[in-house]
């Protein structure tokens, strides 16, 4: 299982990568739709973490096109909007929804809710 | 005029709203950031108490990147206090120059004018009495409206130029992504053009948009915008 982490802020995914595979959860990242869209469909990855708000295409936008290539696929939003239009809007489309900054044990709580499914 | 007074407060406020969600919205980014970086070193320090190698080199990157995280904060704070003193006085003297610097720093906050890249062309300081708060929102919405991917061969980033026209300044938008001139200017744009009495000029042959703010305007709706009331006794 491998996770695949979309965000803008390199800085940011970088680390987050970097921690997950500390703690023994394989995760790979990038800052642009774009190559999400050509890693994704790849098999090793499960659950992708995406940015809501983000160049170009939406976090929701790029789920859509993710979801279309791999229908398997399991998601997670992070966003820095605290918003309740925002909220709304991401917890529809994924299981989980989280506002940053956080805690890694909530994600790898979040992230082990759906391996378990 | 009470309708037009009650729309340009209506836009003011949702500008600064707006403007206020763009900076808290980067704000907590840089803070995810700074948690992020900040929980790799205390992994990287648990590692080593196990006896694991630590390199000093990863250590002092990590340090430097917060540095510059809390210095693009400190940034992002100027230009959010600057900003909120824009409405200090709505009518005024006002530096264009400075105006403009101001909404395209900020506005780069936005992921679709970031995506697209804005520069201001160097040049001399231009000086009008006009409203800078209600100047930066045409400027906010121009910058939006010509967001995107420029014309087959064109440069794409929008470059912002100002400069002195006669007794007035022009602020003039190129290199606008596809379609942006034919499609400008919206009602709201028009609106806001004739609040500042500025006049809208579109030249879809150079792909450019031109703002030309008056040496002083003549519609007193800004100046009929009441003062906040005192918080005196």
């Amino acid at each position: 299982m491998k996770i695949l982490l979309v965000d803008d802020e390199k800085k940011f995914v970088s680390s987050l990568a970097e921690r997950l595979t500390m703690r023994g959860i394989a995760a790979d990242w990038t800052t642009t739709c774009e190559e999400a869209l050509e890693k994704a469909p790849r098999p090793e990855y499960d659950i992708a973490i995406l940015d809501v708000k983000m160049p170009h295409m939406s976090g929701i936008e790029l789920k859509k096109e993710i979801e279309a290539k791999r229908p398997d696929m399991q998601f997670i939003f992070v966003t820095g909007h605290g918003s309740e239009e925002s909220y709304k809007a991401g917890t529809r489309e994924a299981a989980s929804y989280i506002i940053k900054p956080f805690k890694i044990d909530l994600l790898i709580e979040k992230i082990n809710e759906l391996r378990e499914k | 005029m009470e309708d037009a007074l009650a729309t340009t407060c209506a836009e003011g406020l949702a500008f600064f709203s707006k403007t206020n969600r763009l900076i808290s919205h980067e704000l907590k980014n840089i803070l995810a950031i700074i948690s992020e970086t900040l929980g790799l070193m205390e992994e990287l320090t648990s590692l080593a108490n196990a006896g694991k190698a630590l390199t000093p080199g990863k250590l002092e990157s990590l340090s430097a990147s917060i540095i510059e995280e809390v210095e693009r904060a400190n940034t992002l704070t100027r230009g959010m206090n600057t900003f909120a003193h824009t409405v200090d006085e709505l009518s005024a003297d006002v530096d264009v120059r400075q105006a403009v610097m101001l909404i395209v720093q900020l506005s780069q906050l936005d992921a679709d004018i970031k995506h697209t890249g804005v520069k201001v062309a160097p040049g001399d300081p231009c000086r009008t009495h006009t409203s800078s708060f209600f100047l930066q929102n045409l400027i906010y919405s121009i910058l939006k409206h010509g967001s995107g991917e420029p014309p087959a061969g064109g440069e794409k980033g929008i470059t912002v130029s100002v400069a002195n026209a006669g007794s007035g300044v022009q602020i003039a938008f190129s290199n606008l992504a596809e379609g942006a001139t034919a499609s400008f200017p919206t009602e709201k744009q028009v609106f806001m053009a004739k609040m500042l009495s500025a006049e809208l000029i579109t030249d879809s042959g150079t792909n450019t948009i031109t703002i030309a703010l008056p040496e002083k305007p003549e519609d007193r709706i800004i100046e009929q915008i009441a003062s906040p009331l005192s918080d005196d006794t």
